[in-house]
């Protein structure tokens, strides 16, 4: 179906090859899993399956990329448009129109069908990724998971025999990419489209796919079956790629042997036992807590009068020392929590007091008393280089240059960004301008520190180090996140969220162990809960924590 | 704090103004931003402003976006008229109070005196009643139309789709590039900087330059301009009452022009005929 040969591509104004000599073959009805750790080329080369590039991106290419037996060269744009369907990250940045059957509608139209057709391509796109009785609605109420289908839907009405999708998970809750994966699946089992699927969370996706690509530098340095590629799991764990638990859990308790369920993990496990001497649960210990440094009583709030409220009755109490989860689903009212909790908000309704000051419009907070880390951390850089950007802060303190020196470097080495102070902090990776956006705030020592999914589209040795730099150098930490995983290792509490209301607030462990809870919020119990659950392990929340209390 | 999202985006309300088909509007629109140039009357233009917000009202807009529009109007209104009386040149003009007399120590012998004219008044009232009645009429018919039909509309009267649907995605993602200014703007005041600094335009250009790329790529990979016509899904389909209601608004803007036209060849000597007469009074006392 897809072959490149021996393919190259140099983005305009770069001297090294962002596709270096790439050769893969993707037979009909496969679906293909391309990893690789942030800026290795994967997204590059989901734009030459569709003819992005060569035809409408510029740069230089050598090699050949062929569809069906057909050079992508000499295809016309209409021709691969019907062929193959790419679909991208954020939903909110490919969908344009207002309402849904105008968003598929789209492509048929633009492709001369007649309206009978377009009509019949439109019912069976929005079918097929079950979206078919939203039909007359508009994409604005539509839900993270559901517009990510919905982009889904718009490239199947072109009825493309091969669909590239671009991490269209990484933004969503995990029920909501749950809900696109089985989506994936179904059009790849039943309608047999071919999947070529880029994507960081492999342990979300793995489980779906037929085969793993893996990517670095440009360089294609692994394809193999999932199975096989899951028992070379240290390539994975050198490039920061992240393992399905069950994988993580078969490795270290039944070396050799492969499983990619839940349900398949159980069966190997069972003949085995529990330990006699288990040892202490790891991962986050509650932090040694202090005095009230937020406070926030009946809160509530909406955007405008005709609007549901977004926050609705919000009782809590954030103490010094504390690093906070707060988790939900998408719309849930996460951000909007965290606008208020660093006064950036002011309630309609409810107070909020931020050290000592209770936020109303006349009352600003003094600077540097608290951070903020955007969801989108490319918003919060503008200045020429690192160096300026994470002292532009600190002089408006106005620091000492000794201190400013000394914050300067602690900043920069605890965040890895050593060695890029002159380079402008826009022209940097995904994972490095959120470093610096970081970095811009801890050097400024505010009382306490908010980060809006700092987690997304990041890779799990960028995680680690952001966070273990953040619970060095931050003492109040309050994130919103999705990844029950980073929660579990460096939250002391975990704030649930649902529709507005705190649905939890409780240990990590005792938030993420009730499954009913979770289901509601948008959340996913571990797998490694899950099988200890079946296992009779109540309290079990990792591969290392299951390894500590069974034995095979 | 303005609500930027509400304020920049289409209701959907189900009012007769929200039903009319977006060709309507827009001719409306057109013709009545031509019909404006030629009226002099400020009472007819204040008709043609009130009928501008009574059809808000009609089309049941939030309160928060007629607010908005009683400010922008006021305030442009006050301001033309205010700057006209202050500062009209031509001649005749008639002085109907002094602001500043020119034996006023100082600022008299700056300035020669400042004085409110009657005329100028009259002059900016005319200004800022044209330009209130097309900012109403034009929120009017942005909010009550939805992007989607504002594109259909704008492709049936014959403007290049490609035209169309760039300008309706642009107008789309205005509450975007809003709340990302505001997003920069607060990332920048919660260390220290300057609201009105120019680098702030840094991270809002290369975040739209971002977003138009990946949009791009998605219009792009659903066939965008791969063929040189498109077919629609939906069809706009003008009722004979709307038609009749066109035809006669076209027809009294024709009117209008035509007796202002045949008034200004008659009173610059370029055409003159005796039969005119009424409609040189017409026009002189009503237009």
């Amino acid at each position: 179906m897809i072959e490149m040969k021996k393919f190259s591509f140099w983005y305009p104004g770069r001297e090294a090859p962002s596709l270096d000599h790439v050769s893969l073959t993707i037979g009909t009805g496969e679906f293909v899993l391309l990893t690789g750790p942030t800026g290795c080329g994967k997204s590059t080369l989901l734009k030459c399956l569709n003819g992005i590039i060569p035809h409408l991106s510029g740069g230089k290419s050598q090699g050949e990329v062929t569809l069906g037996g057909r050079a992508t060269r000499k295809m016309t744009m209409a021709e691969l448009s019907s062929q193959v369907g790419l679909v991208q990250q954020s939903p909110d940045d490919q969908i344009f129109a207002t309402s849904i059957q105008d968003e598929v509608a789209f492509g048929p139209e633009n492709l001369c069908l007649p309206r009978e057709e377009i009509e019949n391509r439109l019912a069976w796109a929005l079918q097929a990724v079950d979206l078919g009785s939203c039909r007359p609605g508009s994409t604005a109420a539509l839900s993270g998971g559901q517009k990510q289908r919905l982009a889904i839907a718009a490239m199947l009405a072109l009825q493309p025999r091969v669909l590239a999708l671009d991490e269209p998970i990484s933004q969503l809750d995990p029920q909501g990419a749950g809900e696109v994966m089985a989506v994936i699946r179904k059009l790849n089992r039943e309608y047999g489209v071919t999947v070529v699927m880029v994507e960081h969370r492999i342990h979300e996706a793995a489980q779906y796919a037929d085969r793993i690509v893996v990517m670095n530098g440009g360089k294609l340095v692994f394809d193999a079956p999932v199975r096989e590629a899951m028992t070379q799991a240290e390539l994975f764990v050198n490039m920061g790629l992240r393992l399905p638990e069950t994988v993580e859990i078969c490795r270290r308790l039944k070396r050799g042997q492969v499983a990619m369920t839940v349900r398949e993990t159980v069966d190997i496990l069972k003949p085995g036992g529990f330990k006699k001497r288990a040892p202490s649960p790891v991962g986050s210990m509650p932090a040694t807590v202090g005095a009230p440094v937020l406070e926030i009583e009946d809160l509530f709030y909406k955007y405008s009068k005709k609007d549901r409220p977004v926050l609705n009755g919000i009782n809590v109490t954030i103490r010094r020392g504390e690093r906070v989860a707060v988790m939900g689903r998408n719309g849930a009212g996460k951000s909007t929590l965290l606008a208020h909790m660093a006064g950036l908000l002011v309630p309609r309704q409810g107070t909020v007091k931020v050290a000592g000051a209770i936020i109303t419009h006349k009352q600003k907070l003094p600077l540097g008393t608290v951070g903020l880390v955007m969801q989108n951390p490319d918003l919060m850089l503008f200045q020429s280089s690192v160096r300026r950007e994470v002292e532009f802060g600190l002089r408006n303190l106005k620091t000492t240059p000794s201190v400013m020196n000394e914050r300067y470097s602690q900043a920069v080495q605890g965040l890895a960004l050593t060695g890029l102070q002159d380079d402008p902090p826009l022209s940097l990776s995904r994972g490095q301008r959120l470093r610096t956006a970081i970095a811009a705030i801890v050097a400024m020592r505010p009382e306490m520190m908010f980060l809006d999914e700092p987690t997304t589209g990041q890779d799990k040795r960028n995680i680690e180090n952001m966070m273990s730099a953040l619970v060095d150098q931050v003492e109040t930490l309050v994130f919103c996140t999705h990844d029950i995983e980073t929660a579990l290792a460096y939250a002391t509490r975990v704030i649930v969220l649902d529709e507005g209301c705190i649905a939890a607030d409780n240990v990590p462990r005792k938030v993420f162990a009730d499954a009913s809870l979770l289901d509601r919020s948008g959340l996913k119990p571990t797998q490694s809960w899950l099988v200890g659950r079946e296992l009779g392990l109540h309290d079990v929340f990792s591969p290392r924590e299951l390894e500590g209390k069974w034995i095979c | 704090m303005l609500n930027w999202q509400e304020l920049t985006q289409s209701e959907t309300a189900g009012t007769g103004i929200h039903r009319l088909d977006p060709r309507v509007k827009i001719t409306m629109l057109i013709i009545t931003g031509g019909l404006i140039v030629f009226l002099d009357n400020p009472v007819l233009l204040a008709i043609l402003l009130a009928v501008g917000a009574a059809g808000m009202l009609i089309a049941r807009l939030t309160l928060i976006k007629l607010k908005v529009v009683c400010v922008v109007v006021l305030l442009g209104l006050w301001g033309t008229v205010f700057s006209q009386a202050l500062f009209y040149e031509q001649v005749p003009r008639t002085v109907m109070g002094t602001l500043i007399s020119p034996g006023t120590p100082v600022l008299g012998p700056l300035t020669k005196g400042v004085y409110i004219y009657r005329e100028g008044m009259l002059h900016g009232l005319r200004q800022g009643l044209r330009m209130a009645t097309m900012t109403t009429l034009g929120l009017l018919v942005c909010w009550t139309t939805d992007s989607r039909l504002l594109l259909l509309g704008l492709v049936r009267m014959r403007l290049p789709y490609s035209l169309a649907f760039m300008t309706v995605t642009a107008v789309r993602f205005i509450p975007v590039l809003l709340r990302e200014t505001m997003q920069v703007v607060t990332s920048a005041k919660m260390r220290g900087g300057s609201r009105l600094s120019m680098q702030l335009l840094s991270p809002i250009l290369a975040n739209c330059l971002r977003r138009a790329g990946t949009l791009a790529v998605a219009v792009e990979s659903r066939a965008f301009r791969a063929q040189d016509r498109r077919t629609y899904l939906e069809e706009l389909d003008l009722s004979l009452r709307e038609k009749l209601f066109l035809t006669g608004y076209l027809l009294a803007a024709a009117a209008v022009v035509t007796c202002k036209t045949s008034y200004f060849c008659y009173q610059y000597g370029l055409y003159y005929v005796s039969a005119l007469r009424p409609v040189y009074e017409f026009t002189r006392v009503y237009l």
